[in-house]
């Protein structure tokens, strides 16, 4: 007994904290019945029983394991109740939960639903849609705004949709994004198909807050205003979304973003600021305390208790009750509590990105931010220690942000350098000008003036950094392997290494080359295998390819108006499956659906090579594709008829068409018939990529196909007029893909799909089952597609 | 049912003790009083040869110091664990005016090995307690955390409801030797005499200084009839 008192074990609450995680992770990836979880459980927990004392830690360990499990197990058991109307028009009716999200073009809202009207019978379902109020008509000055507010009960009346799961391979996964919040079903409607029931109670909790917010937010937008307004909204209050995608993306690159999240630094600000009130009002200990406590709890709701939010404002709590108990609180013990009382509550936080960066950089600042500020000495201690806390967050940080965003930014240190303290400031000012503007409001426009100027000056500072030459760098994502090793080395470096390393240099060192041998090992016994992706690009081509020997080639790039696909589809599927380089990039003609997405691949990959048949008609797009290649000075193949490039070891690409005098004889005033048509072979497998091309060139290629392909492209988006029956004949493929999206062209037309049917083929679908991936390794094609999945194992 | 262990365990882990007290290194892993070895090895403790009846550290050999062969003291017998340096009056500044009450834990751990090997028999320990309005304006009494910490180790009960200040003293820092006994005239009262009768006493207190206050402490209670009373502190001035 005696001994037992000194529990001075460093830190126990890690070990407890990562079996936690491990819990969840394990169980979200290898998910079992929580009955058998349950089972489990009581088993350790009776063996427990009858082991030796000595196995106590080990089997507590194992059963917090087991209850994360059993968390994510309930979390991911819930079904949609609305899944079996899913795609039905439907009525629903509820409260507005949280604040409305006003963004650009439309308002979305979290409806909590009472009743749900379908045809003619109504259910009392209760789940959780979001919902998009679009304005009834277009243009610029439609006005978007928030009609409705937090707990109003309205109509709607839409079609219910279970959102999409990730399209493309490691793409974005909307459903479970929204699943982590309890959503799981959306809607679209225009404002005339939302109707007003009733306001809610004025005294909900809800109801206060977004009072308080909206009064605060208006204090802003009347003292401020503007973008600076916005990004005050943003900063103080948590209303990201009213920072443009554009001015976002600035922050990105610059390695800015932290600070547009509610984190440390404003609950920081908040603590000081309380400390000096209580100071001032002369509060006893502990009613000082109750009431500090009372203020982050409100301010972490009003700010829509995002995990960074929670989690700074969970370890402030911890660290005022240290300081009531006279216990000196550690930063990395405290965030390691934090985290564990969090993921007790909100376990599936742990796959928040907001969350893992938002630890990761208060971990790291524990254990950087000492030394980095002993070196920063010479200047003043306030502006020093919020430096040390930015540039060693970023330290921290930056293997996962690399892994995220595809990002290295070289002026981050800088564009922190200056905005941290700077910041400091406007976020202090902010806190004092809600304040004074619900009180005086004239007075709060002329103490805003500073505040406005220096958040400007942050933004100008921001969009100055993000367009200088080399701001960022895209980079491929580091396998998981890679991180790990990223974060030992990070670890190693630290004061906090593990206790028998006594040489870090040495350390290090090792672990690069282990690092290295994993990667050796891992490269020579991977498979040999072609793989093609056909990606979901919506309504247009893309595919990419990698031949058995690594190199990569990329056929199209897609484009739709509007959606800037090469930055938000096809850079992040490179670069987050780990390509950052191509070795040729084919254009099959100048269409933009084919060819729009390609320009910042172009621009921001290595690219040994550009393939085209130059098109007749020079579209802006392709002007500024080939503006593109030739500045950066990537070798430029005119293909022609009868060519065959040797792209890979053992892989050929056959040019079938066009030249000059077959295109000069079937161009018809339409550029689809200059699509280039092209032949992979590799091996025994061989994929016909056919463009866009129409019926006059495929009956051309019928009589001249000197050989089938397992793998037809479906031409033109599976469109009525290409196609054939002959040329299907004379291809005689045993899958095709066709790669379309929301269209008004009505592709792929029933006739086509028809024809293929008729012929056995099998169709893949992009607009249907999202991105197609085949792949062919010892005579064998494996085709997986990204939704509904099915495999196909076909004998060629 | 007592909650203690299970609180303070509960506390542990969320305020663990991972940097040394003193320096701020980080601390061994066996370290067990929260310093680190290279502190604990330059913190002044007590060695021989010390007066045989207050404890305090001694130039030469002999039986008692100047002091006590001068005056003489009303406990039965003292004890210190370190001398009172600039280190140590440093951390009990920390720990009286800054707040930081789990440096009791440190300071009762060496006083409770002392007492260990003293091999006093008690019955009882009274932390010497602070006037109510001291206790209000300090929030706490440094004594009684020490006193309910070497309570739980030794597993003797521990009353602070026996001895009351009754005059709020002025502080005796700066005083003399007469001056100090002079304040503290009269200052306790043993509010439950029959509580101690035939008890062997441990007072407790952070600093040990010419001794009037536990000396004060020690009269009431033998006047209630306590049979022998020890006193154990943290620190000890040495005289110059």
């Amino acid at each position: 007994m005696k001994g037992k008192y000194e529990i001075w074990v460093r830190r126990p609450v890690l070990w407890f904290l990562a079996a936690y995680i491990a819990g969840l992770i394990i169980y979200n990836y290898m998910p079992a019945k929580p009955v058998y979880l349950m089972l489990l459980m009581s088993a350790v927990l009776s063996a427990g029983f009858f082991l030796r004392k000595r196995a106590l830690f080990p089997i507590l360990l194992i059963l917090i394991m087991l209850l994360g499990s059993l968390r994510v197990s309930l979390f991911l058991q819930r079904v949609n109740p609305l899944g079996p109307y899913n795609g039905l028009e439907v009525s629903l009716q509820g409260e507005i939960k949280g604040a409305p999200q006003v963004e650009k073009d439309r308002v979305i809202y979290v409806l909590q639903t009472a009743a749900v009207k379908i045809g003619e019978s109504v259910y009392p379902i209760k789940t959780n849609v979001k919902v998009s109020v679009y304005p009834n008509t277009y243009g610029p000055n439609s006005g978007v705004r928030a009609v409705y507010g937090t707990g109003d009960f309205i109509q709607v009346n839409g079609t219910i949709k279970e959102p999409d799961g990730p399209r493309n391979p490691k793409g974005f996964d909307y459903k479970s994004y929204l699943a982590r919040r309890s959503i799981f079903s959306i809607m679209s409607v225009k404002e005339q198909n939302v109707i007003f029931i009733r306001s809610g109670s004025k005294l909900s909790p809800e109801r206060i807050l977004a009072s308080v917010r909206d009064r605060a937010s208006s204090v802003l937008e009347q003292a401020v205003g503007g973008s600076e307004g916005n990004f005050l909204k943003a900063v103080i209050l948590g209303q990201r979304w009213l920072i443009e995608p554009e001015t976002e993306d600035d922050f990105t690159r610059t390695g800015l973003a932290h600070i547009l999240a509610v984190s440390g630094l404003h609950v920081g600000y908040l603590v000081m600021l309380l400390s000096l009130i209580q100071s001032m009002l002369k509060l006893r200990k502990g009613a000082a305390m109750l009431l500090q406590a009372a203020v982050l709890l409100f301010y972490c709701f009003l700010t829509g208790a995002s995990p960074s939010a929670t989690r700074a404002v969970v370890m402030a709590l911890i660290y005022l009750a240290g300081k009531a108990l006279g216990r000196k609180s550690d930063i990395i013990n405290n965030a390691g509590t934090a985290a564990f009382l969090i993921l007790l509550f909100r376990p599936m936080d742990i796959f928040e990105l907001s969350f893992q960066l938002s630890f990761l950089a208060v971990c790291s600042i524990g254990l950087f931010a000492e030394p980095i500020q002993n070196v920063l000495r010479f200047m003043p201690k306030k502006v020093a220690s919020l430096i040390a806390a930015g540039l060693s967050a970023q330290l921290g940080t930056l293997p996962l942000t690399i892994y995220y965003f595809n990002l290295i930014s070289p002026v981050s240190i800088l564009a922190n350098l200056v905005v941290l303290p700077v910041l400091g400031i406007v976020t202090a000012g902010g806190f004092l000008l809600i304040p004074l503007g619900m009180a005086l409001p004239v007075t709060a426009v002329y103490a805003a003036i500073p505040i406005r100027l220096l958040s400007s000056l942050i933004l100008l500072v921001t969009e100055f950094a993000a367009d200088l030459p080399n701001a960022y760098i895209r980079v491929a994502s580091p396998s998981v392997f890679t991180l790990v090793i990223a974060f030992l080395l990070i670890w190693m470096i630290s004061r906090e290494r593990p206790g028998f390393i006594r040489r870090p240099s040495i350390a290090c060192i090792a672990l690069i080359v282990l690092f290295l041998a994993v990667q050796l090992v891992a490269d020579l016994t991977a498979p040999r295998e072609l793989k093609l992706v056909f990606l979901d690009v919506g309504q247009g081509d893309c595919c990419f390819i990698q031949t058995p020997d690594r190199k990569n080639i990329l056929i199209d790039g897609g484009g739709q108006a509007g959606v800037d696909t090469g930055e938000k589809v096809l850079l992040p599927f490179l670069l987050k499956n780990g390509i950052s380089a191509l070795d040729l990039v084919i254009m099959s003609h100048g269409h933009d659906d084919h060819i729009s997405g390609l320009q910042p691949v172009l621009k921001q990959l290595r690219t040994k090579a550009f393939m085209e048949y130059p098109p007749l008609e020079k579209t802006p797009a392709y002007q500024e594709l080939i503006h593109t290649v030739r500045e950066k000075g990537i070798r430029v193949i005119s293909a022609a008829r009868g060519q065959t490039y040797r792209v890979g070891n053992e892989t050929w690409l056959h040019v079938l068409y066009p030249d000059d005098s077959s295109a000069h004889a079937l161009y018809q005033g339409n550029e689809n018939n200059l699509s280039l048509v092209l032949l992979l072979e590799c091996g025994d497998a061989s994929v016909l990529f056919t463009g866009d091309i129409e019926k006059g060139v495929e009956y051309y290629l019928t009589g001249r196909m000197k050989r089938t392909a397992s793998v037809l492209k479906v031409p033109h988006h599976g469109s009525s007029t290409s196609s054939t029956e002959a040329f299907l004949d004379a291809v005689s493929p045993q899958a095709a893909i066709i790669q379309s999206g929301i269209n008004l062209f009505g592709h792929p037309h029933p006739q086509t799909l028809d024809r293929l049917k008729e012929r056995n083929i099998e169709v893949y679908r992009n607009d249907l089952q999202g991105a197609v991936t085949l792949k062919f390794r010892d005579g064998k094609w494996y085709i997986q597609t990204m939704m509904n999945n099915t495999n196909l194992d076909n004998d060629n | 049912m007592n909650l203690r262990p299970l609180l303070d365990a509960v506390l542990d882990f969320v305020y663990p003790h991972i940097y040394c007290v003193c320096c701020g290194r980080l601390l061994e892993k066996k370290a067990v009083h929260g310093l680190c070895s290279n502190c604990c090895e330059s913190m002044p403790f007590v060695h021989e040869p010390k007066c045989s009846l207050c404890g305090r550290p001694m130039e030469t050999v002999q039986e008692l110091c100047r002091d006590c062969k001068l005056y003489g003291h009303d406990y039965n017998k003292a004890l210190s664990a370190f001398e009172y340096s600039i280190t140590v009056r440093e951390l009990i500044h920390r720990y009286k005016y800054y707040g930081e009450y789990s440096l009791s834990r440190t300071f009762a751990f060496f006083m409770s090995e002392l007492l260990e090997k003293s091999g006093w028999e008690i019955d009882y320990i009274i932390p010497v307690p602070l006037h109510k309005n001291r206790l209000k304006s300090r929030g706490f009494n440094q004594a009684a955390l020490l006193g309910d910490y070497i309570s739980y180790r030794h597993k003797i009960p521990c009353l602070d409801n026996i001895l009351v200040r009754t005059v709020d003293t002025k502080s005796q820092t700066g005083f003399n030797r007469e001056k100090r006994a002079l304040n503290l005239m009269n200052a306790f009262m043993v509010v439950r005499p029959d509580a101690v009768k035939g008890r062997n006493i441990l007072l407790i207190d952070d600093v040990y200084t010419t001794g009037a206050t536990v000396d004060s402490c020690s009269r009431e209670l033998h006047k209630s009839g306590a049979e022998n009373v020890y006193v154990l502190t943290f620190a000890i001035a040495v005289l110059t």
